[in-house]
């Protein structure tokens, strides 16, 4: 096992460098770079935009530019952001707990529903609610998240006003101003008040499509042998669907959640935008705005370590859960 | 190369041979058959003849909509009491911010969309079978390394290079179809590996390699045809997909850029809060036509899955 992780954590580092120096040279070479801005300004002369060019390190080839960006980033230094001047990794790290925040509940909420759905669907095959499951699934692969999300914001904050239509906080929330025993209540309020919307509408996708995996994975299990034999040796049906099914299920979806990961990073770019989310996806568009070389290759480089991980524990789950797998590299 | 008259007969006779593994596209009663068989087979799912019908109809508006719009959908009327009007007799589904009309705007608009999709599926559908064919056909190195990068490209954040490439290129309706394309072709290409891996080891490929037909020709001539089906149902769900990745980078402003529009960038402006309150048609009608046609696409695509091959029922 300790030398399939080791293939697995090279494989992992190249496909690293692959990604860095694809998207190094994508967004270097295509043109409308962080100079087009300065462009149409009559204001700034030629002699000042080479200046403005050799302080962004713009007037250096292209391959060199690259060397000082990897060995640089080698020592955990993104760079400065062009717009604001701070390190990258300072104005990522500021945004990254909102969205790791933002994606943890909406995957929360597609697990508990996706799951439970699945097994119901699968145990009560053909049955009303099954089918119902069925088109409700493929209603929501077909729904656009960002039209769910503006029918969302036009429902519950502007036509019911129960919820606000984006945002993170109230800023002048006072948690002081309620009673102390109530206090925790308040503060969970006002947090899933912002966090509702969004984490629903993320959650959308991975919910209709998890739960129709579940479903066909549960399927597949209960009509293996030992599921007869726990049957026959008269262990209860509820027994046998939660303990020996379950487990034997679950490993499937665990390697599509992997899989899925990339898919969730951009909705969160998605659901960030339109609920004026503080997170990375939204710096990722202001970024890609202001042309930010910098703030791009740090977000997509955090992405790409943040998949990879991803992928490298739903693999080892996997094995934890299925003994039969023995890792693989 | 040479053949005497006997070893011409001989090869004669493999190639009937061959016709006959390849029932598909043996002789065009068998394929009348074929047909019939999964005509019947796809009629009973009700849903998937609906949404056929329903893609059929969207089709047939896209394409004779300078027919069917009542207004101008490009001309922008700043006149007060032209904008934000609610649906009515005059316009049938009210008008927006630029006073110009819903109902005109989303016929035009699926022009767009339905072309950006379309070619697409094409050009990913292709690169993703020529990639899967070449590397399931030779096999051995060559495909362990073609397919890690295949699982390197899937395991991308895939959407954060599409949108970074839109926002620099600028693209027209092509360059957007060969953003996505390039960046979605990777599932078809596992797809179309998997078949070749299997098919390869089938006798009619070693009769054609018998034959001394080309590593070219038994690929394209023999192989391929045999993995139409799959194929089919994976370019139909993969209009879908691109129905949705295209409307979510116009959406952010990132598709064909204006006056060119699409059903994504006529909810573009529905951000704004003030609008989506005031003049909710806006936002509501362009979603619903993407929303169906994605919805019809999918159920289709699902139909023709069954029809075409009942191993893969209940696989996503």
């Amino acid at each position: 096992m300790g030398r399939k992780i080791l293939v697995r954590l090279l494989v992992s580092i190249f496909s690293l460098f692959v990604i860095s120096l694809f998207s190094f040279a994508l967004m270097q070479l295509a043109p409308g770079g962080p100079m087009a801005m300065y462009a149409e300004n009559p204001k700034i002369t030629a002699a000042d935009k080479e200046r403005i060019k050799a302080q962004m390190g713009l007037d250096k080839p292209i391959h060199i530019r690259y060397y000082l960006w990897i060995t640089h980033m080698l020592r955990g230094d993104l760079g400065t952001s062009y717009t604001t001047g701070r390190p990258v990794t300072k104005e990522i790290l500021s945004r990254l707990p909102a969205t790791l925040k933002l994606m943890f509940t909406s995957f929360l909420i597609s697990v508990g529903i996706a799951i439970p759905i699945g097994i119901y669907s699968a145990t009560h095959r053909y049955s009303v609610t099954d089918q119902l499951v069925t088109l409700g699934s493929f209603f929501g692969i077909s729904i656009p998240a960002f039209w769910f999300g503006l029918l969302m914001i036009l429902v519950f904050a502007l036509t019911l006003k129960i919820l606000p239509a984006g945002g993170y906080s109230t800023p002048w929330f006072d948690p002081s101003a309620y009673p102390l025993i109530i206090r925790p209540i308040a503060i969970l309020v006002e947090q899933l008040k912002y966090l509702a919307m969004p984490a629903v509408v993320l959650s959308l996708m991975n919910t209709a499509s998890w739960s129709r995996y579940m479903r066909s994975s549960m399927l597949d299990v209960i009509n293996q042998d030992y599921i007869r034999t726990a049957r026959a040796k008269g262990v209860p049906e509820k027994q046998v669907i939660n303990k020996h099914a379950l487990r034997n299920a679950m490993t499937p979806i665990i390697t599509i959640m992997g899989l899925d990961l990339p898919s969730f990073f951009a909705g969160a770019v998605i659901t960030e935008t339109i609920f004026a989310w503080p997170g990375m996806g939204r710096l990722f568009i202001t970024s890609v705005t202001n042309r930010d070389y910098q703030v791009l290759m740090g977000i997509v480089m955090i992405t790409a370590v943040l998949v990879l991980l991803g992928n490298f524990l739903a693999d080892v789950l996997y094995s934890v859960l299925d003994p039969r797998v023995k890792y693989e590299g | 190369m040479k053949v005497s008259a006997g070893e011409h007969k001989m090869a004669n006779e493999l190639e009937v041979k061959i016709g006959d593994y390849q029932t598909h596209f043996g002789n065009m009663q068998e394929h009348t058959s074929l047909f019939k068989e999964f005509w019947r087979a796809f009629r009973k799912n009700r849903l998937a003849v609906f949404s056929g019908i329903i893609l059929l109809l969207i089709i047939v508006t896209a394409v004779c909509a300078p027919l069917l719009v009542t207004h101008d959908p490009y001309r922008i009327n700043l006149a007060r009491e032209l904008q934000k009007l609610p649906p009515s007799a005059t316009h049938l589904l009210g008008t927006d911010d630029m006073g110009r009309d819903v109902w005109s705007r989303m016929l035009y608009g699926s022009r767009i969309s339905l072309l950006v999709s379309f070619m697409t599926m094409i050009i990913s559908v292709t690169v993703g079978s020529a990639y899967g064919a070449v590397s399931g056909y030779y096999g051995g190195r060559l495909d362990s390394i073609m397919m890690r990068l295949v699982d390197i490209l899937l395991s991308l954040p895939t959407m954060f290079l599409l949108i970074i490439l839109a926002a620099f290129v600028k693209p027209n309706a092509l360059g957007i179809a060969l953003i996505i394309g390039f960046t979605s072709w990777m599932r078809v290409a596992r797809l179309v590996r998997g078949q070749f891996l299997s098919l390869k080891e089938q006798e009619f490929v070693e009769a054609a390699r018998a034959l001394g037909y080309s590593n070219r020709r038994i690929i394209f001539r023999h192989i391929l045809p045999n993995v139409t089906a799959p194929i089919i149902v994976n370019a139909t769900l993969m209009v879908a997909t691109a129905i949705l990745v295209e409307s979510t980078l116009s959406f952010l402003g990132l598709g064909v850029q204006p006056p060119q529009f699409s059903w994504g960038s006529m909810l573009t402006n529905a951000q704004d809060l003030i609008l989506l309150k005031e003049a909710p048609w806006t936002a509501i009608f362009p979603g619903v036509a993407i929303f169906i046609t994605v919805l019809s696409f999918n159920f289709f695509g699902d139909g023709l899955r069954d029809a075409l091959d009942p191993k893969l029922k209940n696989i996503k």
